[in-house]
């Protein structure tokens, strides 16, 4: 009797049993599927990457570190993934419309924002004034096919409305921007008209970022 | 009591399989890496370069500038460098992120970081690094390095020997 009862409990512990060991295995293929297709989406330089093991976004120690055990022969680039035939390389015509449309109503509410910002913004009396001279004069000084500089500075950021003498000197000047100014600054450029000789720019103050638009 | 026993042991290993799981995925770090031999940067402004090694050497008599493309998959660019080797001792190689658009009257926007420049004369490469890109806009915009090699300075000559940007998925 007490062999029997031992082997009722038995039994009727064994379907509970099943089910947890099946949760196990069910769990197990989950993230192994899970980390199959992150790896794929991923490419080549993937979560395997003998470089990522080490880096984290924002730590540039670890970046500079990582890079000088590599500073004595070519790096060991991996691969750039190559997409397979099967895989769509473009977009549709209309997709890329519509990308194209998208983009541009981007770039003009970023527009819009700094017009906003101009109007908005508290004038900073100790910096807009020498920060204006300044940037003008290095404009001026480092860009010398430079036409025309209308340049104001706000109270985080300046404007500069440009106009290059010729096309060709355009499309230089314009490319130089970033390092002829006199702090080290992020830009936003936007040329406009079809001579490829006007623009304008927005630079950030030191140490500051320019506000970004969004749709 | 032994099938007690074996049903906790059970729902234990599915426990730590499922926390295991969990931090695995999660914690893996989201991010597409790319490391690119400066041979790929193309000349805009001076003369051709010389290669070394699939990097690029200036060995003229004046600066270049050079812009070294990088591939956009997601549109969210993160963190980078340019390996420089920077061997004239007043001329610093100086780089910028650009993100650049051109839209259908032909008119060009771009955003541009502030520029990274080496500290000065090295044998050594150094890492000119961006360590916070901010996202640009428009998301699809083409991604590139636009840098200067200053010019040879007494049979020595600066160069750009990779670089690599990592983008967050």
């Amino acid at each position: 009797m007490s062999s029997r009862a031992a082997r009722d409990r038995a039994g009727r512990g064994r379907p509970a049993l099943h089910v947890v060991w099946l949760l196990a295995l069910a769990a197990l293929l989950l993230f192994a599927a899970l980390g199959v297709s992150r790896d794929r989406s991923r490419g080549e330089a993937g979560a395997g990457h003998p470089i990522r093991a080490g880096l984290e976004p924002g730590s540039s120690d670890r970046l500079a570190t990582a890079d000088a055990t590599r500073t004595n022969g070519p790096a060991a680039a991996p691969p750039v993934r190559v997409a397979p035939a099967s895989e769509p390389a473009q977009p549709d015509d209309a997709a890329g419309l519509d990308e194209n449309a998208a983009a541009n109503a981007q770039i003009e509410k970023q527009l819009a924002l700094f017009d906003q910002l101009a109007a908005q913004e508290a004038y900073d009396p100790l910096w807009s004034r020498a920060a204006t001279a300044r940037l003008r004069d290095a404009l001026l000084t480092e860009q010398r096919e430079l036409k025309h500089a209308d340049v104001q500075c706000y109270a985080t950021f300046c404007r500069a409305a440009l106009q290059y003498d010729t096309s060709e000197h355009g499309e230089t000047g314009f490319r130089r921007l970033p390092f002829v100014l006199p702090w080290p600054a992020e830009i936003f450029v936007h040329t406009t008209g079809e001579s490829r000789t006007d623009g304008v720019m927005y630079v950030a103050r030191e140490n500051a970022t320019l506000r970004r638009a969004t749709l | 009591m032994t099938t007690k026993r074996t049903i906790a042991v059970a729902a234990g290993t599915v426990a730590a399989t499922l926390l295991l799981g969990a931090a695995t995925v999660l914690g893996q770090a989201n991010f597409i890496d790319r490391v690119y031999p400066a041979s790929g940067c193309t000349v805009w402004s001076g003369p051709a370069p010389s290669y070394f090694y699939s990097g690029i050497e200036n060995h003229s008599s004046s600066a270049i500038w050079v812009d070294c493309p990088v591939v956009n998959e997601t549109g969210n660019p993160n963190i980078g460098y340019v390996q420089v080797r920077d061997r004239h001792p007043s001329s610093a190689v100086e780089c910028t992120f650009f993100s650049a658009w051109g839209n259908g009257s032909g008119n060009i926007t771009f955003w541009a970081t502030a520029p990274q420049a080496s500290g000065g004369s090295t044998n050594r490469f150094v890492s000119l690094i961006f360590d916070s890109i901010v996202d640009p806009d428009p998301s699809r915009a083409s991604f590139y390095y636009s840098c200067t090699i200053p010019p040879a300075y007494s049979g020595r000559y600066s160069a750009i020997h990779s670089y690599r940007l990592e983008e967050r998925e």
